[in-house]
């Protein structure tokens, strides 16, 4: 017998969105400070900062968020000495909280002053790898993830060009699998997560042409469940899982082609 | 935030059964949170068969204390000494190991020589039993390996003895979770940092570890994590594998029957595993049907036999060869369309004729 991986889209479901509900949860989420699970999710609360302020300005709410007091926060994470950002203080610098950070700081327009910016450049360009692969901090773990964060925090710091971009692509191109989609390393499995780092990173390197948009189009597709809400992480067996939703726009700017998938 | 440490006074007894557990017990296998609703005034430390268990009850309560202590050590609020930095690391990452900040201060141990790294690898395998798919752990694994491989007077023998372990350690937390991407990546880094390069050694592990994702497969038909480690370790063998190793000692492989013959050269070699994986599967889908996984292995090894034939400087091989492969294959899906009672083993079989057209661009004849 298959696993039941899907959801019912019965009655029961609301059907329209409410904001208000959204909204009102995350600005409570904010100030609920209770120790045992503050404690516990320390370790990506720049993170969680970010996809809270995302929501909340998607929903035209953001100054509900109180933002003298997150770019606080943000500054007071920066290390000094390796210039990398870490999810709260005490915490280790890394480049997923880095990159965190500094979409926090674009979404609310604010910059990080000269001499910090140069830091955080260096604490990055310091990651980079003979193979072109970025680690996600001194301690060595090579992930395709790595090399997204790398760029993408370049990218909205407009210094791209301090990387050997030309490296770091030859890497993410050799985590491509015959199915069209990504891993986290060469021969590494399909996995819809890494292939929004790795189709993320050629957007951003401007070398979309890379990804071969037929095959992994068809992957992407085939991962899609009859409630047509949500797709898989992996290729079989994850139960629908909202993390993986991907708006046709997107898709569609990727230019994955989801209508030449008309299978049954 | 208030992290009052000293509010749980139990805490530091507590601290202390858990360490003389993995002090006495070296092979311990396991760690569980055992849901007990109130302070039954006994340790809630639980060891018995080589598992370790922690009452709920305690679990906030002592993941508050160990967790304020240690960011104000880190902080240099409080420094303590690192025996018990330690313990307290112990301690957070048996109930929080996604914390990656404290897996770096037991590097900084490690690296300081307060902790031994076999210890080390010992207390995360048994982390690995709670949490089989916590990427921290394998990472943190992956640097402690590093490092002991990278020692100037390492031997081939202990090189030898952390593979086994590593590859038992990755095949307990696949099998407790299944699909686990983690696992069965660590597994893939484990051969290829591992395990000895290019000789016979070599050969004679990824034989093994053939062996092995062959039993896997028959028994989880629906992971294809542990499939996709298969399609890893087979194009291994086809790039280092010379003509004469696929024909000594063959136990390994199928012995399915071929219509390529294995003994001609290495690519026809190929071909015949590639196709025997074919009839493998086919068995597999007819006795377990509705699972996505093992079609998309098919495709796997459709799309590697295409490379291989058409590539092939060999006569006996190329497109012709192929094409009777793919009509068998056609042949193959549509008597699952006509036959599977179960609408998506149907979907299935027919999107694999699709791709087949699609993605392979083979057009029916």
């Amino acid at each position: 017998m298959a696993l039941k991986k899907d959801v019912d889209l019965n009655s029961v479901i609301a059907k329209p969105l409410t904001l208000k509900v959204h909204s009102d949860y995350i600005a409570a989420y904010g100030e609920n400070k209770e120790d045992y699970e503050y404690c516990m999710t320390e370790y990506l609360r720049m993170s969680g900062i970010y996809w809270g302020l995302t929501a909340m300005a998607l929903m035209g709410e953001l100054d509900r968020m109180n933002k003298g007091e997150v770019l606080q926060f943000v500054r007071s994470c920066q290390d000094p000495v390796s210039g990398g950002i870490s999810s709260s203080p005490g915490h280790d610098p890394h480049l997923l909280y880095t990159l965190s950070a500094l979409q926090i700081l674009s979404i609310y327009d604010e910059k990080l002053s000269d001499q910090e910016q140069d830091k955080v450049v260096n604490y990055i360009k310091s990651l980079q790898q003979p193979s072109g692969s970025f680690i996600g901090d001194k301690w060595g773990e090579e992930d395709t993830r790595f090399s997204f964060c790398a760029v993408a925090c370049l990218s909205l710091i407009g210094r791209l060009n301090d990387i050997d971009v030309e490296k770091a692509t030859e890497f993410v191109v050799s985590c491509m699998n015959f199915d069209g989609g990504f891993g986290s390393r060469p021969g590494s499995e399909s996995h819809a997560g890494l292939i929004y780092c790795c189709v993320g990173y050629f957007s951003v390197v401007g070398r979309l042409d890379l990804v071969d948009a037929d095959t992994l189009g068809w992957w992407l597709c085939e991962r899609q469940l009859p409630s047509a809400l949500s797709l898989l992480g992996e290729s079989t067996l994850q139960v629908v899982d909202p993390t993986y939703c991907m708006p046709k726009s997107v898709i569609n700017k990727l230019r994955l082609a989801p209508q030449r998938l008309n299978v049954s | 935030m208030s992290l009052q440490e000293d509010d749980f006074p139990a805490a530091e007894k507590i601290l202390a059964d858990l360490d003389n557990v993995f002090r006495t017990d070296p092979e311990l296998e396991d760690f569980f949170i055992i849901p007990v609703s109130g302070n039954q005034n006994k340790s809630p430390v639980v060891h018995a068969d080589h598992s370790l268990g922690l009452e709920s009850w305690c679990v906030q309560h002592l993941y508050c204390y160990v967790y304020g202590k240690l960011i104000n050590h880190k902080t240099r609020k409080k420094r303590e000494d690192p025996k018990v930095v330690a313990r307290l690391l112990r301690g957070a990452l048996l109930i929080n190991p996604e914390t990656a900040a404290f897996w770096n201060m037991m590097k900084q141990l490690i690296e300081s020589e307060r902790v031994g790294p076999e210890e080390d690898l010992r207390f995360s395998a048994v982390v690995l039993g709670f949490k089989p798919k916590c990427s921290e752990v394998f990472t943190h694994r992956k640097w402690v390996l590093r490092k002991m491989v990278a020692q100037a007077d390492v031997q081939p023998m202990a090189v030898l003895k952390y593979l086994q372990a590593e590859l038992r350690i990755t095949q307990l937390a696949a099998s407790k979770y299944p699909s686990n991407y983690n696992a069965w990546n660590h597994r893939k880094w484990v051969l290829e940092a591992l395990a000895p390069k290019g000789g016979a050694e070599q050969k004679e592990l990824l034989k093994q570890e053939l062996k092995l994702s062959h039993c896997w497969t028959s028994n989880h038909v629906s992971d294809y994590s542990g499939l996709q480690y298969r399609q890893y370790v087979m194009q291994t063998v086809f790039s280092t594998f010379r003509h004469e190793d696929f024909l000594c000692r063959t136990e390994w492989l199928l012995e399915l029957p071929s219509k390529v013959e294995a003994k001609c050269c290495s690519s026809c070699a190929a071909a015949s595993v590639l196709e025997q994986e074919l009839q493998m599967l086919s068995e597999l889908i007819v006795r377990y049907e509705g699972h996505e996984s093992l079609w998309y292995h098919r495709r796997f090894v459709l799309h590697s036999l295409q490379k291989v034939c058409v590539s092939a400087v060999c006569a006996k091989l190329g497109a012709s060869l192929f094409n009777s492969v793919v009509g068998s294959e056609r042949a193959f899906a549509s008597s699952v369309c006509r036959e599977s009672k179960l609408a998506h083993e149907n979907g299935h079989a027919s999107r694999h004729l699709n791709w087949i057209e699609n993605v392979l661009r083979i057009t029916a004849a």
